[in-house]
């Protein structure tokens, strides 16, 4: 009657999805070298990954894993702002004082 | 982001670090000069009084600079820890382009960044609490 070998239908598709990346090394490193706040939010991320994985919540953990990855373009972003900023403050007061 | 434009930033770092040291050798007053303004001052010691975990790292590049160890030593310890992580950060990356892989999650990496922040927070503790 329920003979599977006799279903038209193909067998559900198997679980091939890996596992995402957490990118916890780079939210880590982006919280100790370049900005903190932001870096917090990237860890934050970053720890939700596995445990949505583990807990069979895939849509999570792609979406926290995706979300870890921006945060830390962020931080990256907000030091580079850093930098370039502090240079033109240097060059300013440097100008300013010579002049 | 394109593969050129990966490339053209992984070749940032090591020639940013040649221009520095190219020009510690040249002008290292200059130099030197030019870090102490450049370096906005740490904006947590100013609000708290406390030294962060890399207080101290513009004297350091300065002592160095002047060609003392010992002082930059002391300026700020963790520099040295700190500049090595962040050049295995980017030898990571330099080999995942250059093998034309993808960045592999690795336990053995992530565990070594947590070891390191974890010293950061004892550093930052130790410097503050015993005045290391």
């Amino acid at each position: 009657m329920d003979n599977p070998s006799l279903s038209p239908l193909p067998p559900p598709p198997r679980n091939t999805l890996p596992r995402p990346d957490n990118h916890l090394p780079s939210a880590i490193l982006v919280t100790c070298f370049c900005c903190m706040p932001l870096g917090i939010v990237a860890i934050v991320m970053a720890a939700g990954v596995d445990s949505a994985w583990d807990a069979g919540d895939r849509e999570k953990a792609y979406r926290d894993s995706e979300r870890a990855r921006q945060w830390v373009n962020w931080s990256i972003l907000a030091w580079l702002a850093g930098v370039v900023l502090s240079a033109l403050v240097a060059a300013f007061v440097h100008y300013t004082a010579h002049h | 982001m394109s593969r050129t434009a990966k490339g053209l930033l992984l070749l940032l770092p090591p020639l940013l670090a040649a221009a520095f040291v190219m020009a510690a050798l040249a002008w290292p007053e200059r130099l030197s000069q030019v870090v102490g303004a450049v370096s906005p001052g740490c904006p947590f010691h100013r609000l708290t009084g406390l030294s962060c975990p890399g207080c101290g790292g513009t004297r350091a590049v300065q002592a160095l600079l002047a060609g003392d160890v010992w002082a930059a030593c002391r300026f700020n310890f963790f520099l040295i820890p700190s500049v090595l992580m962040l050049l295995a950060e980017y030898l990571r990356e330099a080999a995942a382009f250059i093998r034309r892989r993808p960045l592999r999650p690795s336990r053995t990496y992530t565990r070594i960044v947590q070891v390191y922040a974890w010293s950061a927070v004892a550093w930052f503790i130790l410097r503050n609490v015993f005045g290391v």
